[in-house]
């Protein structure tokens, strides 16, 4: 129990996904310009990134591992994402109407999120069980949402600010991303102390 | 034309700065000079290779399955990079980690591979993955000479400055990054502006 | 032809091109690839363990079948002979396991050396255990006494404010020790097989 909530706090905080293993940056520039799509994003993120992650990690261990066939891996895993995220979006579509109609246009835009390949395969690197994969990427995905969200709000009121002109778009985006990720330095070691004070 | 279709990619949409498309290797690896030109190095081999068997299949790829197809070449070049690093280069392995099989989703490559392969000859295709990727390596290895000779100091792990030189840490860390890429862009952008007005 | 019949032939003769072409290069690297991970991760452990050797221990390797498990040998060499076989085992540390080299001498089975390999232990506290001070009181340890912490019964001091850290090192040396016993009847057989080549 206590090492879920090392591997969760590690994840949203101390490695966040996005401002500490620069993972999913892409999308952080490109669908921060408000709220409402960051939020679209961040929900869409978490539910590929868990399914995704469990998926690959059934298919490492009961496929891969007992084949010897761990090098084709990377070939695997993004055939596997790419076809998920087709299945999630037909399902959604004829499921869910009102949530396709929101997270519809961000499905696409995840197969080539480098995000969810990176999560599967730390997941396979860090050698977790199971439910500890599938909880190390929910907090990802968590992470993800929550550096989105910040970064969308900023965003939102730099609106109406005058930058200078070669500054606006994604300068601006990485250099206030920069400032993000050095506040987020503050949370570095707190896992390995947590852990420390865990197991004692 | 050859030497446009190379060129283009050299300045007019070098990538990731006016092609803004994979930035997660570009903001991962820089810490070093060794470890930007490296990841540029395995890019442009991927790129130039998907690009030559894309534009050969091209006639045979149905336009339905296309994605698919690009996908499973191009993850067959990475995991080629993958085994060939490991086997030949280690080090540079252990430096770049987990991006090596990420190369599969750089933006960068799958746009090319749409966007050109799938449309031009294999000569015309060869040489926009080879101006492409030496663009990416270029602007890697730049970003990375800047960050390891302010961050720790050092030009290819070969120190420069006395021992009284106190490095500033943060440029090789995540924030360094960040912020080195975004001045960068609006560098480039201010360039484009000044063009733009004289004309 | 129909559509969707082209189709799946395209993507499924494009797939098994890609497959067959990655195993090949498999077959082709896989040797090299464990001698780089040996050379790179481990390298440095075996070489402070076997370093008299004047070999190199990385290529001279087997891997012996020992009660339905594979146990990667390095034999280090001096003019010729074997001087020194070591081995790896790993332990369930403070942070993670904690992977050993033990080296033992051929014809008495003494331990000769020892090192860490890889452990992920607490900066500073765990991570004493790579020290030569408590490295090194495992050298001369003879095959008939488990490695053990003296605090357990054993013979060795363990590294001050890191008893589970040195405690993870000796029931890995302790491992060592148990499979080397039973390895060596069939180590004489592979020397033989060595002598001749």
């Amino acid at each position: 129990m206590m090492d879920a909530v090392i591997v969760i706090f590690s994840a949203v905080f101390v490695n966040n996904i996005l401002l500490a293993r620069y993972l999913g940056n892409c999308p952080f520039c490109g669908v921060s310009k408000n709220l409402s799509s960051a939020w679209g994003m961040g929900i869409a993120v978490i539910f590929v990134l868990t399914i995704a992650t469990a998926a690959t990690w059934i298919i490492h261990h009961f496929i891969l591992d007992p084949l010897h066939l761990s090098y084709l891996q990377t070939i695997v895993f993004i055939l596997v994402i790419a076809t998920l995220v087709q299945l999630v979006e037909f399902f959604l579509q004829k499921n869910a109407a009102a949530l396709f109609q929101s997270l519809g246009i961000y499905l696409p835009l995840i197969t080539t999120n480098c995000a969810v390949l990176g999560v599967a395969i730390l997941a396979i690197k860090n050698s977790y069980d199971f439910i500890m994969s599938v909880v190390f990427a929910a907090a990802s995905a968590a992470g993800f949402l929550l550096a989105l969200l910040c970064m969308a709000g900023i965003r939102e009121r730099l609106e109406t600010v005058v930058l200078p002109r070669p500054f606006r778009g994604t300068a601006i985006t990485l250099i206030i991303a920069g400032i993000m990720a050095l506040a987020f330095f503050g949370f570095s070691g707190m896992d390995a102390t947590l852990s420390s004070l865990a197991h004692h | 034309m050859l030497i446009n279709d190379f060129t283009r990619g050299l300045w007019e949409q070098i990538p990731p700065f006016r092609l803004v498309l994979g930035l997660c290797p570009t903001l991962a690896v820089t810490s070093t000079v060794t470890g930007g030109a490296g990841m540029g190095i395995a890019t442009t081999f991927v790129l130039v290779c998907s690009n030559v068997l894309i534009s050969v299949l091209r006639p045979v790829i149905h336009p339905k399955v296309r994605i698919a197809v690009f996908i499973v070449i191009i993850a067959t070049f990475v995991v080629f990079v993958e085994m060939a690093t490991q086997a030949w280069a280690y080090p540079v392995y252990q430096l770049l980690g987990i991006f090596i099989p990420l190369i599969v989703v750089n933006c960068i490559i799958l746009g090319r591979a749409e966007a050109f392969a799938s449309k031009h000859t294999v000569v015309r295709s060869f040489f926009d993955g080879l101006g492409m990727g030496m663009g990416f390596t270029l602007s890697l290895a730049v970003i990375g000479l800047l960050r390891e000779l302010l961050g720790s100091g050092t030009i290819a792990g070969r120190a420069l400055f006395g021992p009284s030189f106190l490095p500033c840490t943060l440029m090789a860390k995540a924030p360094g990054a960040f912020i080195t890429i975004g001045c960068f862009l609006a560098i480039m952008n201010g360039i484009d502006e000044r063009k733009r007005s004289i004309k | 032809m129909n559509d969707a019949v082209k189709m799946f032939i395209v993507l499924a003769g494009v797939t098994t091109t890609c497959g067959l072409l990655l195993a090949g290069a498999h077959d082709l690297t896989r040797e090299r690839i464990v001698t780089q991970q040996l050379r790179y991760i481990k390298g440095p452990a075996i070489r402070t363990v076997l370093s008299d050797a004047t070999n190199d221990p990385l290529l001279d390797r087997r891997v012996v079948a020992v009660s339905g498990k594979e146990v990667t040998l390095f034999f280090g060499k001096k003019g010729g002979r074997v001087t020194s076989i070591a081995l790896e085992t790993a332990a369930q540390g403070y942070a993670g396991p904690v992977h050993i080299i033990s080296g033992f001498d051929p014809e008495s089975g003494t331990c000769t050396a020892i090192a860490v390999a890889l452990s992920q232990e607490t900066p500073g506290i765990g991570s004493r255990i790579t020290g030569d001070a408590f490295t090194g009181s495992f050298t001369g340890l003879d095959p008939a006494t488990a490695a053990a912490l003296r605090k357990d019964g054993g013979t060795i001091d363990g590294v001050g404010g890191a008893t589970v850290s040195s405690r993870a090192v000796c029931s890995a040396v302790a491992a060592a020790q148990k499979l080397f016993k039973e390895i060596r009847p069939s180590i004489s057989e592979v020397e033989r097989e060595n002598a001749h080549q």
